[in-house]
């Protein structure tokens, strides 16, 4: 109990300096648990000196350039990371631009195509309505020839029919009703 | 906060710290056992009643610093409570 | 200012310091007398504090007793304070020039090495790992937040003991932390800034950390709780550097002791045997060099400790 009694004192003496000295002067031979104000002097002295000092040349710089350091690593991560979700950002960009131009690629392709589709159609329209009008009117010139044809045939005929039979009967017959009934005749022979 | 620490990897240096507190617990037992101690035996020779309130000084001191123990104690548990509430908000 | 120029300044500081006044004031250098008869006290002189120092020396026994000067005591006031460097004056002399010298060295690498672009290595790198461990892992964890402004200080405490520390296994070196003067202004400075930081962290809540008025009690209890409770609080907060102080102190002494003891008896012996002491003394030594750092830790350890304890009472 001795020790940490007069250790106590001892603490007390450092809190109230005035006690410490009559302490001091009183055990004038160095013990172990003798306080010493000069030499608790000199360590409030060096301690701050040293504090400072090492502050301002050491720990202040040293610490700054490890802080510095350890930016500098944050700073290199995280642009490493901003690079990685540009180029992330960049790459699926990229995709949907690949993803647009191929739609838009199909939409024209289709687009093409209906085109194509259509005007096909309507070249093929076009071509048969043109070919049903060229057999149309083909049909038609060959209907007004032959019914052309056909007249000057029948005229030829009565002609031949009536020149045939006026020198059959010897005389020349009247022209223009034996005509009529010439073709009266041949009408009721048939349209042909 | 550009140079913190780690976020407590909570191994050995702050588990030490929660125990370290503690470290001087015992001298202050010893000290307010002493203290009451003291005034006990300079109350007892002032109005001589001897060994009475030295007595209950040892005790009180005794006592004292126990409950001051457990307050602290109690705080710490608090406080680590609530850090922990803090910690999973 | 460039490193060179401080560096030489400190080394001539330094110089100047001891043989300068030493050859003004009249202190002498002397080869001790041999041939001490009968049993001689080798270890009261070599853990305690003393007015002259044993410096190396080329000849036999190896080392010169060297009277420090004797100064005039200043007057502080009441106080007689006598300045006159002693063994362990000296000591926490060549310990903080050593330290700052060595500080100096591991931030001039560290200036190179971050221009490179790298980190040091070696030995600054050993020395920065020692200062982050104990800046990250010690001092910040335990001050509580915004603890930034107790890193210079704990950092010094730490370096500075385990600089003394170390001094004490060197040869010719003495244990300043091995004297309770030391220890104890070591531990004061502690406690102040302890409750300077309680002050300005808690204001007038402070006072709380002080005197027990507890609201919670009934209205009778309130001032007998505080009677009694008040003296312990007080003793708590004195208890905490006064353990500071004596840990440090009683480790670096008991260590010593126990080997200067096992050097007794290597003497004591004087045949084989001595082979058995000597080479405990020597495991000892080593266990003291664990010690010293050890040692330094948990006083820095504690300080933070304590630091953040008061900052965060009564939130």
């Amino acid at each position: 109990m001795r020790a940490p009694l007069s250790a106590l004192v001892l603490l007390a003496a450092a809190a109230t300096p005035a006690l410490a000295s009559s302490e001091a002067e009183a055990a004038a031979k160095p013990g172990l648990l003798d306080p010493h104000l000069g030499l608790m002097t000199w360590t409030i002295i060096v301690f701050v000196l040293l504090m400072i000092g090492l502050k301002t040349f050491a720990f202040g710089p040293i610490l700054e350039a490890v802080s510095g350091r350890e930016q500098a690593i944050r700073d290199a991560i995280a642009a490493a990371e901003r690079d990685r979700a540009e180029a992330a950002k960049l790459i699926a960009e990229q995709k949907a631009a690949i993803e647009a131009a191929r739609g838009e690629a199909q939409r024209y392709i289709a687009e093409g195509r209906a085109t194509a589709e259509q005007m096909r159609n309507e070249l093929l329209e076009q071509a048969r309505k043109q070919q049903a009008e060229m057999i149309d009117n083909a049909h038609k010139s060959i209907e007004a020839e032959k019914a052309k044809a056909i007249a000057e045939l029948r005229r030829e005929a009565v002609d031949l029919a009536l020149a045939g039979a006026g020198k059959l009967i010897g005389q020349k017959l009247d022209a223009a009703a034996d005509r009529q009934l010439v073709e009266q005749y041949l009408t009721s022979l048939g349209g042909k | 906060m550009s140079n913190n620490p780690r976020p407590s990897s909570d191994s050995d240096p702050s588990s030490i710290g929660a125990a370290a507190k503690y470290a001087g617990l015992g001298f202050q037992l010893v000290g307010s056992i002493l203290l009451f101690l003291y005034a006990g035996r300079w109350v007892d020779r002032r109005i001589g009643t001897e060994p009475l309130f030295l007595l209950l000084g040892v005790f009180t001191g005794l006592a004292a610093s126990i409950y001051s123990m457990y307050r602290s104690l109690m705080a710490d548990q608090r406080r680590e409570a609530e850090r922990q509430g803090g910690g999973t908000r | 200012m460039t490193l060179r120029s401080l560096v030489a300044t400190l080394a001539l500081l330094v110089l100047a310091a001891s043989p300068a006044h030493a050859a003004g004031t009249g202190s002498a250098c002397h080869v001790p007398e041999a041939g001490h008869e009968g049993k001689v006290d080798i270890i009261t002189p070599h853990i305690t504090n003393g007015d002259h120092v044993e410096i190396p020396y080329w000849k036999f026994p190896f080392f010169l007793e060297c009277t420090l000067p004797k100064w005039q005591p200043i007057h502080v006031g009441p106080l007689e304070i006598d300045l006159s460097p002693t063994k362990h004056v000296v000591m926490l002399w060549i310990g903080a020039a050593l330290l700052f010298l060595v500080m100096l060295l591991v931030r001039r690498a560290h200036a190179r090495a971050v221009t490179r672009g790298g980190v040091p290595t070696g030995g600054a790198n050993a020395i920065e790992a020692m200062i982050l461990y104990i800046r990250n892992e010690v001092i910040l964890p335990n001050v509580g937040h915004h603890g930034e402004g107790f890193v210079p200080y704990l950092l010094t405490a730490f370096f500075m003991i385990l600089t003394l520390n170390l001094l004490g296994l060197v040869p010719f070196g003495s244990t300043a932390t091995g004297n309770i003067s030391v220890t104890a202004t070591l531990a004061i400075l502690t406690f102040l800034t302890v409750e300077i930081a309680g002050i300005r962290a808690n204001g007038v809540g402070y006072l709380n950390t002080i005197f027990y008025w507890n609201n919670e009690l009934p209205a009778p209890m309130r001032p007998l709780m505080f009677l009694i409770m008040s003296p312990v609080e007080m003793i708590g907060k004195l208890t905490k550097p006064f353990a500071l102080a004596i840990r440090l102190f009683a480790n670096m002494t008991a260590g010593h002791i126990v080997v200067l003891a096992l050097m007794g008896l290597i003497f004591e012996f004087g045949n084989l045997i001595s082979g058995a002491p000597l080479v405990m003394a020597t495991l000892i030594m080593v266990l003291e060099l664990f010690v010293a750092f050890l040692q330094a830790f948990i006083f820095t350890l504690l300080s933070s400790v304590f630091i953040g304890q008061i900052r965060e009472a009564h939130h």
